[in-house]
């Protein structure tokens, strides 16, 4: 049984980075250049855990259930949201206001979803690998730290990529209706992107931060709602330590123009969506001013042209939208650099 | 000799807070060695091996492996060591072969080898016929050597072991062992660590007994494991000294056990080192009796013994009679160094 085979590849194995690339012509020099290239690229983007996650996941009947539920909610969503825009005898009236309802809900639904599933697939990342005593052997791989959050944490996305892109065909019956132009689907899918990564990097600190799976899970979900009510809550509470602002355009503006409850309540996720997909108050978004007076309200009535805008003081004024995906953003680095040094200081008792 | 050394630690020290895990601890494995690693509980063995893999880093200390300072170059250390931990998991999802291979993109080994060194590992453990049976079906004792063989995929020189036959039966134990001897052959160096010497004295060229984060003993097998007997050990207990007759009376060996007085006993051992019934205690008390060692605060169910080799007569410490050289060093039997 453990005679060592004579052909073995045990015994004259080198990592591939320790090959060395030979050839004396200018022909082998320029493939050595090119393959010292590729093997650069290859080292950059080189990340077993991604492939392995995803092999892993949809591997078996769980990924097909998720998918498919997931669909049926989605497009119940949808379904419900037509059927009010279609008339007695099953035609749709004014076409152009349901594609942009139906665009709009399927949106928010999905955004929800994200809400939902990002910490449920994040939060074990960490812990899982730890629980299942399996962090150490690949803690003394190459791999490293950062890889190591990095490709779990890209796996986990990919799966919610999938999600969303599912949902393509149903996207696809708001745009028949019209009312919706490219950019907004292009403005909501970058605005997802950088929510997913945010919830996905607090999961992720919480996975690496606490041992087992069942903590970093309920945590997670904590910081979800954290991050998706806090602002607006705290933007709430804030709101008598700022005095109030005339607006010479007689537009709603509670509490003045520059404040910092208008900045607060652009870092939840939900101001950004809102904003994003609202039309002031004749749309979604109407409900903000109520949730947070302080929030400030420029344009005039309903329409394209009117939005909520965010204060960031000297460095000028955002869309809601693009203030919250800012903040989100800079937290979803925050919390990937420190999931990496908190991997990397984490030593096993 | 440091050229020939696959493993050099010296003064190495990890400390927890307060506590010394290791309390400079130095040794060294030459080349092609299988090293074993004799020790109680909380001796500092997994320590040790976590710091030699890159787990833990020292507080104090050097350590080197086939030549590179692993302080100064960790990144250097996934290359050179192959680390089999005492408890690890396995992906239920993943059959042996997935294992392997998803190890070995992980070690960057070439896609296109990939498939051959699973094979070729595969072979080696002793599973080609598991290749595609999910690694969670597997035995413990498959489980071990699956491990084993991911430990191998990128070809390591030195292959650290943390009880590697630990809650294996007999006949796995015994394929484990002749997967070492084969991995031996090969030309890697190995450290095993274990609580009990006669589980790794069928295997072992040398050992290192540790105790309390020091290395008390360090010697090569045959000098460990058939010095002249028999041998005399007079041991000072504090606590129950009827608990320590009994106890080492009842080693295998032991032919005699004479209490003087004094909380003193004179313990007369004789045979082979062989058939410990697994108990820290005594097993350790064992190899210190075959070892003529010298050690001091030996704690064992809060009975706290001082051994020392029979015929010595300097006051230790405590006033009991001890042989001690320069720098604390003791000559053990056959010349080979001791260390108080």
């Amino acid at each position: 049984m453990t005679s060592a085979p004579a052909d073995t590849a045990l015994t004259g194995l080198a990592p591939v980075s320790a090959q060395p690339v030979t050839g004396s012509s200018g022909t082998s020099r320029q493939k050595a250049r090119a393959n010292d290239a590729a093997a650069i690229v290859r080292r950059l983007v080189w990340n077993p855990i991604v492939a392995k996650e995803l092999r892993s996941r949809m591997r078996g009947w769980h990924a097909l259930a998720l998918l498919t539920g997931y669909l049926c909610v989605i497009g119940a969503v949808g379904y419900v949201v037509y059927s009010g825009y279609s008339g007695s005898s099953g035609n749709v009236i004014e076409a152009g206001a349901a594609g942009s309802a139906l665009f709009r809900s399927l949106a928010l639904a999905v955004m929800a979803s994200i809400a939902l599933v990002v910490p449920g697939l994040v939060g074990p990342a960490i812990s899982g690998e730890r629980e299942r005593q399996t962090l150490e052997l690949l803690l003394v791989t190459p791999l490293g730290p950062a890889r190591i959050v990095l490709g779990k944490l890209v796996a986990a996305l990919a799966l919610v990529a999938l999600l969303v892109l599912a949902c393509a065909p149903l996207f696809s019956v708001a745009f028949l209706l019209g009312g919706i132009a490219p950019v907004h689907v292009l403005e909501l899918f970058a605005f997802a992107l950088v929510v997913t990564l945010c919830l996905g990097s607090l999961s992720m600190f919480a996975s690496v931060a606490l041992p087992r799976v069942g903590p970093a899970t309920v945590v997670s979900y904590l910081a979800m709602l954290v991050l998706m009510a806090g602002p607006l809550i705290g933007s709430y509470g804030l709101q008598g330590a700022f005095p109030s602002a005339d607006n010479a355009n007689g537009v709603t503006e509670v509490s003045g123009r520059v404040g910092a409850p208008g900045v607060v309540v652009a870092i939840s996720p939900v101001a950004g969506a809102a904003d994003l997909l609202g039309s002031g108050p004749c749309g979604v978004s109407g409900f903000l001013p109520v949730i947070s007076p302080n929030f400030v309200w420029v344009g005039g009535d309903c329409g394209a042209a009117l939005e909520y805008t965010t204060s960031l003081g000297p460095l000028g004024t955002l869309q809601t939208w693009q203030a919250s995906l800012s903040f989100d953003g800079f937290i979803a680095l925050a919390g990937i650099g420190a999931s990496v040094i908190m991997l990397r200081r984490r030593e096993p008792s | 000799m440091a050229a020939e050394a696959a493993v050099r630690v010296q003064g190495l020290t990890k400390r927890f807070g307060h506590f010394d895990a290791l309390a400079g601890l130095s040794f060294e494995v030459k080349r092609g060695d299988i090293f074993g690693f004799i020790g109680p509980n909380g001796a500092g063995k997994t320590t040790t091996l976590r710091v030699l893999a890159g787990l833990a880093r020292p507080t104090e200390g050097d350590v080197n492996i086939e030549g590179v300072d692993i302080v100064a170059h960790p990144a250097a250390l996934g290359e050179l060591t192959g680390y089999v931990p005492d408890l690890f998991g396995v992906y239920d999802s993943m059959t042996a072969a997935e294992y392997l291979a998803f190890y070995a993109a992980c070690y960057r080994v070439s896609r296109r080898l990939i498939g051959r060194v699973v094979d070729d590992l595969l072979e080696l453990v002793g599973l080609p016929g598991k290749r595609d049976v999910p690694a969670n079906k597997l035995s413990r004792g498959m489980k071990q050597r699956l491990c084993l063989a991911r430990a191998l995929v990128h070809d390591p020189r030195v292959l650290l072991l943390d009880e590697p036959a630990s809650g294996l039966d007999p006949g796995a134990r015994a394929d484990m062992y002749q997967l070492l001897r084969a991995l031996q052959e090969l030309g890697k160096t190995l450290l095993l660590s274990s609580q009990i010497l006669p589980e790794l004295a069928e295997i072992c060229t040398s050992f290192g007994v540790i105790q309390a984060g020091r290395m008390v003993a360090c010697a090569p097998a045959q000098s460990l494991l058939s010095g002249p007997g028999p041998r005399r050990a007079r041991v000072r207990a504090r606590g129950d000294l009827a608990s320590v007759e009994k106890i080492a009376g009842a080693i295998e060996g032991v032919t005699q056990v004479h209490r003087n007085g004094a909380g003193t006993l004179e313990v007369t051992y004789e045979g082979p080192g062989a058939g410990s019934e697994g108990l820290d205690g005594p097993a350790i008390l064992r190899v210190l009796v075959m070892a003529g060692v010298a050690v001091t605060d030996f704690r064992d169910d809060g009975l706290e013994l001082f051994w020392q080799p029979a015929g010595t007569d300097r006051a230790d410490r405590d006033g009991v009679g001890a042989t001690v050289t320069e720098e604390g060093r003791t000559p053990g039997p056959d010349g080979s160094e001791v260390v108080d």
